[in-house]
């Protein structure tokens, strides 16, 4: 059935009965067998009760074995329980040492599920949960697929041109701090990209698609044929999942032994072949080695053959546990390799060969994880360590043929100062090269303490985390007297001078359980302090230390009639550090004409420019801090379980464009007095009149100008399977719905061109811009399964009831303007007459802070897998095998709605 | 050069029974008989109605006789023949009518016969300005078989027999296209002003810029010889005015005037729409009419609302009244024409560069104004505000021409 996270055994913590007695006593020993397959059962929990009372407990060892010393005689009911497992009741006496074979039944098999949805999480955050049979039924490409399971989601097509950023809880507009905002933390290490700074200037091509720079991970570069299970939480994350500021995502591989099995999956753009096995390698399975590579080739558009996205994952995985003095050692390390490579051309027939962009990313990282669980009477429970040290190597890169449509001019001066430009060749060949190499280091541990408090369960987490995040790459390469667009003002910059970030964390959370009668009430309370080491004492982080708070509460109600219910609630801050492309963003450079003096003759041409150069890092950047609170229900009778969340969210700080204006000053030198027909040389700048002129501009870098409200309900209800018509019904969705906005002043210079001059003035807007998207969608899934045939089939109508927008209000008008002396003056009524200053005031209509609304639309997906024979298992799927779009009128319009031709795959998967 | 031209054969038969005299008179009176064919570059031009004027030299003495006609009674004698009339063609299914005339001199009468070769052209609508006479939007490919597009060029007219100044003639680019149809445009002023999204204006104090009659004068983005940078295409150098923007990305030949830029929406460059699905106009702002009043008065603020359904960002660019435009040409490719972004009395039709709007198809090409007829030498050029009929589509540029 559901996979109970690993912190079920935090709940069933002996309140450590210290009452010694001076009689005799007796060792228990036993071990915990799986009954189908006899199989060792590791981490199982045996508890001895007297009456309600908890006498003893302990956890089996890496070989389902377990041993209770100093039991005093007596008559105790064992309980002994497993994690998928029912809980497995007997009567023990002890008048000796006796030893004792436990035999545990899958809680899947006994309710003869198969659950091919997400969970809901039993906790008290809101999250999914998605294991391995959800995830074959499923036959996901990538991550990206997975999202189709959380409420609120649904099926997508794959885009595998581009990044695939994730989105938890949105709808309609977003902002790249969303993805950002979501935490991939992969067997306890967290995916860092904080070092990433692959982008391209000036490119026009798609390359920059590609581009994940603070935008987080690219669920694209992750396959989901090695992961066991993965819970992604959208609610509010323990302490221990920190540096978020909208979820988690908390991928758990294979570690146990598992035989040869391999697949192979075609669809319409993509194939994929993996294969893996968990072997043994010593008899009694102490050492457990996990291998698995993963290949996918994808094109983009199948009838285009130039473009295509090709991933290659290798991992290795040793897993080792074993008993040393009553304490259980797990020791896990592991070594992955990902490959991903973006490559596109033009087309072989065009005739510009040359245009060809490729984005490579490859990452090789070594993780170590060390934990020792200590018995149950001692005060400290369990250490942890964990190490990682990833190094990534990434190239973007362009060519390009540019043709110029005009003559045009380039500086390449690199300090500030006055210089002739120089004229670029009309056709030539532009290389773009980004070549970063982040590097992640990551040293973690982790402690778990219990202590009894009078009545209390009571139960300490505490943790220390030290990131190293640098990019020692060669950066921006490229010849600045070959850009490859003209209008490009970058110059190369090397990612290997950047600074490296020290993210450092603390945190520390308190486990209450407080029985009151027969009702459980659980509290966990936590703090984690972030700090950004390493940064330069212009910083406004520097030094600084954030906490967040995060607490949540459960009160789950005593069973009754089959009745299970629970509520919950939780409010925390989490917070979001910048990346490294946020604080160290590029260096700005402006080109500013003074003489562009284009004679006839080559000879005589001048185009003098002056050139300012500056640092547009915004030294008040901080980290973005998101506050969420939220209230659940969930209830279950008889196998069937409904889970309802009601969560808002609310962030002021997100990051955005911070603007700001600067006044250049510059010469306009006058040609006017130059005869051209008796130059021998290009005019001499000292002979010629000039004007002192300013331009004036606004720029923008990362701010804290973002504020975003998030609000929405997220349901799902799973039956028990129908046993007439073996079938399962579950029922998930959400309302959601997003603001994203600003109100922070924010600076606007006009675009256009009166009377031969950009406009004198700039405006200061403080009005709120932004838009608020809701979105509502139910997925009904109706799951069969007939065991005695091997087939599974599923059938998922989802719903979209309907998706709307509106642009917030705002009156367009400025409250101030600045002029090119940089002096502001009050905007007045009479200022919407000015020549210049009309043009800064922005009309609305009353049209456009309209809603509009998309109605009902839905698709239906089918997808099946049968077993044949031993080894084989055949699946496949059909999105979108019916799509019912109706129309609808949108401002008197009749809108029509077709959709999308229908998108299929299949798979084969063979078990040995 | 194909031309517009009625040609009428009027064939004059003597009638029989004139053999006996009236003896002492001395002028004979013949029966002539008229029929007059068509032959004309509007497709499809049927002459509905008219008049034809004999005027003889030596009495003055008029007769008028209504077309068509076959037969009148004429004395012998010199004439001078005129004809002022109506023709029809169709367009879309609608008929449209135009004013046609053509005039004969020193037509002989005598004896019953004369030979007629009347030529009519049709007549021009308003008093003869300038024109805008040929707009090369495309470009060309260079040598790499990229598209260039610098040498973009538009050449105006003198399509009058006096000279005019170019001095303070505004043109201007249509900010809508039309080859996107919008459902709604709040306020809708098209039958007021075009919606423009940049005015330039040639300098000058009034009279610094002749242009003689049957001349033209060309304006573009960059006055520089543009075979430097692709040999496929033209030399720019000597076209008479350019319009720059202070950026590295545009250059400024100092022996080519500027052009006023009144307003452009963009402070980069400005690229005529190379797809050439916009109209262009030309006018002159009315007497007592600044540069600053225009500016500071004649903004457009407005919001559209899509065929789908969505509705724009609010928008902000310039209008230019009807009154104040000379001439206004709508270029759309046919495949993908929606409607026109100017008054129907401005241009009842619009041309086009190419059927289909590929890039293959366009390059190279242009709209060009079709010559009415020529008088002296002085080619006038048909301007009957109706670009369909008005402008060859898919023309060789005259500066490739050469």
């Amino acid at each position: 059935m559901v996979c109970k996270s690993i912190y079920v055994l935090l709940w069933f913590i002996t309140l450590g009965n210290v009452s010694f007695l001076w009689g005799q006593t007796f060792a228990f020993r036993g071990v915990v067998l799986d009954k189908q397959t006899h199989q060792t059962l590791d981490y199982a929990t045996v508890q001895l009760f007297v009456g309600k009372q908890i006498a003893y407990g302990g956890i089996t060892d890496a070989n389902g074995r377990f041993e209770l010393p100093h039991i005093r005689p007596e008559t105790y009911r064992v309980v002994v329980s497993y994690l998928g497992y029912d809980t497995v009741e007997k009567e023990v006496k002890v008048v000796q040492d006796i030893s004792e074979t436990f035999y545990l039944k899958s809680s899947a098999t006994a309710l003869n599920e198969v659950v091919v949805t997400a969970s809901e999480s039993k906790y008290a955050a809101s999250a999914s949960i998605i294991d391995r049979t959800a995830m074959k039924h499923l036959q996901p490409s990538s991550f990206s697929d997975l999202m189709e399971l959380v409420p609120g989601g649904k099926s997508a097509d794959p885009q595998m041109g581009q990044a695939n950023l994730i989105r938890i809880r949105e709808t309609g507009q977003t902002s790249t701090l969303s993805s950002l905002g979501v935490g991939f933390f992969v067997d306890g290490v967290s995916l860092n990209t904080d070092a990433n700074l692959q982008y391209m200037p000036g490119s026009t091509s798609s390359v920059n698609a590609t581009s994940t720079m603070a935008k987080g991970v690219d669920m694209r570069t992750l396959s989901t044929d090695n992961i066991e299970k993965v819970e992604i939480i959208r609610g509010i994350p323990s302490v221990a999942y920190g540096n978020v500021s909208n979820g988690a995502v908390i991928i758990q591989r294979k570690t146990s032994e598992s035989p040869l099995s391999a697949r192979f999956k075609a669809d319409k753009t993509s194939k994929l072949f993996s294969v893996g096995k968990g072997i043994r390698l010593d008899g009694n399975g102490r050492y457990i080695l996990n291998a698995d590579v993963n290949y996918l080739d994808a094109k983009i558009d199948p009838r285009n053959s130039v473009k295509n996205y090709t991933r290659f994952t290798a991992s290795a995985r040793l897993d080792s546990k074993w008993l040393w003095n009553e304490r259980n050692i797990h020791w896990n390390i592991s070594t992955d390799y990902t490959g991903s490579f973006d490559d596109a051309k033009r087309d072989k027939d065009a005739t510009v060969k040359e245009d060809a962009y490729k984005s490579d990313f490859n990452s090789l990282k070594v993780a170590g994880k060390w934990n020792m669980k200590f018995p149950d009477r001692s005060w400290i429970r369990e250490i942890n360590l964990t190490t990682s040290v990833s190094q990534q190597w990434e190239k973007m890169r362009e060519t390009k043929s540019v043709s110029l449509n005009r003559p045009a001019a380039i500086s390449i001066q690199k300090e500030e100062g006055e210089s002739d430009g120089i004229y670029l060749p009309y056709n030539y060949v532009a290389q773009m090269e980004i070549d970063g190499k982040p590097l992640y280091v990551t040293a973690a541990a982790r402690t778990r303490l219990a202590f009894p408090v009078g009545m209390l369960r009571n139960e300490t987490n505490m943790g220390v985390e030290w990131n190293y995040q640098k990019n020692l790459g060669e950066g921006q390469v490229f010849d600045v007297t070959r850009p490859i667009s003209e209008s490009m003002s970058t110059r190369p910059r090397r990612f290997k001078d950047v600074p490296g970030l020290q993210p450092f964390a603390f945190y520390a959370e308190e486990v209450l359980h407080l029985p009151v009668q027969s009702h459980k009430l659980s509290l966990t309370a936590g703090v984690r302090l972030q700090s950004l080491l390493g940064l330069d004492s212009q910083y406004e982080m520097k030094g600084k230390v954030y906490p967040d708070l995060r607490l949540d509460l459960q009160w789950r109600l005593p069973a009754f009639n089959g009745w299970n219910i629970t509520f919950s609630g939780g409010l925390g801050w989490i917070s979001r550090m910048p990346t490294i492309s946020q604080l160290y963003p590029d260096l700005k450079y402006v080109d500013l004409i003074q003489l562009n003096y284009y004679h006839t003759n080559p000879d005589y041409r001048r185009i003098n420019m002056m050139t300012y150069k500056w640092d547009n890092t915004n030294y008040q950047l901080e980290p973005a801090r998101n506050r969420k609170w939220e209230v659940r229900a969930d209830i279950g009778y008889k196998g069937n379980r409904l889970s309802v969340t009601y969560f808002r969210e609310r962030m002021n700080n997100g990051f955005g464009d911070l603007t700001y204006y600067k006044s250049l000053a510059y010469k306009l030198y006058d040609p006017s007095s130059i005869d051209g027909s008796t130059l021998t040389a290009p005019p001499e700048l000292s002979e010629l009149a000039y004007t002192d002129e300013y331009n004036l501009d606004v720029y923008s870098t990362v701010g804290n100008v973002m504020k975003m409200e998030k609000e929405g309900v997220e349901f799902q209800f799973s039956s028990k399977r129908i046993e007439l018509l073996k079938t399962r019904v579950t029922v998930y969705g959400a309302w959601i719905k997003n603001i994203y906005s600003s109100d922070v002043p924010k600076y606007k210079a006009s675009s256009i061109l009166l009377d031969n001059k950009q406009l004198e003035y700039v405006g200061l807007y403080e009005g709120e811009e932004g838009t608020e998207s809701q979105a509502f969608n139910t997925n009904f899934m109706f799951d069969t399964y007939l065991q005695r045939l091997g087939l599974t089939f599923s059938t998922s109508l989802q719903c979209t009831w309907y998706t709307n927008r509106r642009n917030l209000w705002n009156d367009g008008m400025p409250v101030s303007y600045i002029d090119q002396s940089g002096e502001t003056y009050p905007f007045r009524a009479e200022d919407a007459e000015n020549i210049q200053l009309q043009h800064l005031v922005e009309k609305y209509s009353a049209t456009y802070f309209e809603r509009t609304t998309v109605p009902f639309y839905m698709d239906v997906n089918l997808k099946a897998s049968k077993r044949i024979g031993k080894y084989l298992n055949l699946s496949f799927y059909v999105n979108r095998i019916l799509g019912i779009y109706p129309d609808y009128t949108l401002r008197g319009v009749l809108q029509r709605r077709t959709p999308e031709s229908p998108y299929f795959g299949m798979e084969m998967n063979l078990t040995f | 050069m194909k031309k517009n031209q009625l040609a009428l054969a009027v064939l004059f038969a003597a009638a029989l029974g004139f053999s006996a005299c009236s003896d002492d008179e001395g002028v004979s009176m013949s029966d002539v008989s008229i029929s007059a064919t068509v032959n004309t570059t509007i497709e499809g031009l049927q002459i509905t109605s008219g008049t034809y004027t004999f005027e003889n030299v030596n009495t003055s003495a008029k007769t008028d006789v209504s077309y068509p006609t076959s037969l009148i009674q004429l004395a012998d004698g010199l004439y001078n023949v005129t004809f002022i009339g109506k023709g029809t063609y169709s367009q879309n299914g609608t008929s449209v009518e135009v004013n046609v005339q053509g005039v004969q001199q020193n037509v002989t009468v005598s004896g019953g016969s004369c030979k007629l070769d009347l030529t009519a052209h049709v007549v021009n609508t308003g008093d003869a300005d300038f024109v805008i006479a040929e707009i090369f939007l495309p470009g060309t490919y260079n040598e790499a078989g990229k598209q260039y597009n610098g040498d973009q060029y538009v050449r105006i007219y003198n399509n009058s027999d006096t000279v005019l100044y170019a001095d303070g003639l505004v043109f201007m680019e249509s900010q809508f296209t039309t080859t996107q149809k919008y459902q709604s445009v709040d306020p809708d002023i098209m039958n007021e002003a075009i919606a423009v999204g940049s005015v330039v204006v040639v300098p000058g104090n009034g009279t610094d810029y002749p242009v003689q009659p049957g001349e033209s004068f060309i304006i573009c983005d960059n006055a520089i010889n543009h075979k430097e940078a692709n040999p496929n295409s033209i030399d720019l150098s000597n076209a008479n005015f350019e319009w720059y923007i202070e950026s590295k990305q545009d250059v400024d030949n100092p022996a080519v005037p500027n052009m006023d830029i009144y307003y452009c929406y963009t402070k980069t460059i400005w690229i005529l729409n190379k797809q050439g699905n916009r109209a262009y106009a030309i006018g002159r702002l009315p007497e007592g009419m600044t540069k600053e009043q225009y500016i500071a008065d004649y903004t457009y603020d407005y919001t559209y609302v899509l065929q789908s359904g969505t509705v724009s960002k609010p928008q902000s660019k310039y209008k230019f009244p009807n009154e104040w435009v000379i001439d206004a040409v709508n270029i759309g490719a046919t495949n993908e024409w929606q409607w026109n972004v100017t008054a129907t009395e401005l241009d009842m039709g619009h041309t086009y560069i190419g059927v289909n709007n590929t890039v293959a198809e366009n390059i190279g090409k242009c709209v060009m104004r079709k010559v009415a007829y020529t008088d002296n030498d002085r080619e006038v050029l048909q301007d009957t505000n109706n670009s369909t009929v008005d402008f060859t589509p898919a023309a060789t540029p005259s500066l490739f021409a050469e």
